[in-house]
């Protein structure tokens, strides 16, 4: 029987976050969500992250990530290999979506505390975090923060606050700004305490982290793999008519080739290309589909690219 | 996660098959061109017939285009 092990508690290897497709009523298409997740798990992926900023969550309302949950853990997808982004616009969407998903026994959530028309203060943050904690009231689950300097700043006080008075639920901290730096320093401050991940894969070797969060693996499984694993970071990917290139280099051509726009349209247009599948392309409004001009900018680009499949 | 009875979309030669996993695992990869995989044979099949109906798409638009160049350059 062939399987790939989700057995391990543990956060290790690369957990793709992974978009929304969306069929043309605008409902979560499951199906094909189902058989990305299956095709990415084939390739070697070990975990979704499921409606995080790659998965649009905030344009879903709790019923339909609960339902998308529920099915596809139906569908055979193991459990423990889920996590899901419970950031909610307030506490009590959080609460319930945290609640309901731990019914299903996943991995565990992340989550950031909502942005606000105001300035917040630290204890505001903190008593967030406390007040989620404290009432989802059950032992044994898994938090994971999500730290984004852009949208809410989350300083080192507040962070040493939380982990010393939720030991046991606060797990891991996963950055989602890209400068490497920050990164680090949260590996420096924190490191011994819980996992500390990103979800820019340029800073995933500096980390040196069990697991990593990547929004790419949708696209470049294997390299991502590659590049998180010390065993293959020599291997080299060959790409038909150009030198051999490393899998970092691959990245990075594709990071400056996304970076020119939204990153869940673009990243939802190459899986239309990829799949041939316009379907894929599709978003909620108000982020709704790549304009014209950057289709075709896209469809040039990922020409050049050169994508193997079948190796990446 | 169990994939032993799961069913996958392949490219190979430039033709589309859908593959069980057994006969999947036994290609060399570089062979081909793995599209998704599914957790049944339907499901393959019924995303082997939608890129299958995109081909033919695709063929029609260029024989519709090579026939209209065709009248114009009588």
């Amino acid at each position: 029987m062939t399987t790939i092990s989700h057995e391990s508690h543990a956060f290790s290897g690369v957990w793709a976050s992974v978009p929304t497709p969306l069929k043309a009523d605008l409902n979560i298409d499951l199906i094909r969500l189902n058989s990305h997740i299956r095709t990415l798990f084939a390739k070697g992926v070990h975990g979704v992250l499921l409606f995080g900023e790659m998965g649009e969550g905030s344009l879903f309302d709790v019923d339909e990530k609960v339902t998308a949950l529920a099915y596809l853990i139906a569908q055979g997808i193991p459990a423990n290999a889920i996590m899901l982004s419970a950031s909610c616009t307030n506490m009590n969407d959080s609460l319930k979506l945290i609640q309901q998903a731990l019914q299903h026994e996943i991995h565990g959530v992340t989550v950031m505390p909502p942005s606000y028309e105001q300035e917040i203060s630290e204890q505001g943050l903190i008593d967030y975090v406390d007040q989620l904690i404290g009432r989802v009231n059950q032992a044994n689950w898994r938090l994971y923060l999500l730290l984004n300097a852009q949208k809410i700043s989350m300083p080192d006080a507040v962070i040493e606050d939380l982990l010393r008075k939720h030991p046991n639920h606060i797990v891991g901290m996963i950055d989602e700004g890209a400068n490497p730096t920050h990164t680090l320093d949260l590996l420096k401050s924190f490191g011994d305490k819980v996992d500390i991940s990103s979800t820019h894969e340029m800073n995933h070797k500096l980390l040196k982290s069990r697991g990593v969060v990547s929004p790419l693996a949708n696209l470049l499984p294997r390299v991502i793999i590659g590049m998180s694993t010390s065993a293959s970071q020599t291997q080299a990917h060959s790409v038909p008519g150009l030198k051999v290139k490393q899998g970092d280099e691959r990245v990075q051509e594709l990071v400056t080739l996304l970076g020119k726009y939204p990153s869940t349209l673009a990243m939802k247009f190459i899986l239309s290309i990829i799949y041939r599948d316009a379907d894929w392309a599709r978003s909620r409004p108000p982020l709704g589909e790549l304009p014209l001009a950057s289709r075709e900018y896209f469809n040039k680009a990922m020409k050049t690219f050169n994508l193997n499949t079948s190796e990446e | 996660m169990d994939f032993s009875n799961s069913w996958y979309v392949i490219e190979r030669n430039n033709r589309l098959e859908v593959m069980s996993h057994e006969d999947f695992v036994a290609l060399h990869p570089a062979n081909c061109q793995m599209f998704q995989n599914y957790q049944n044979r339907s499901g393959a099949m019924s995303e082997m017939r939608r890129l299958v109906q995109n081909e033919i798409k695709a063929a029609s638009a260029k024989i519709q285009l090579m026939e209209t160049r065709l009248t114009k350059s009588y």
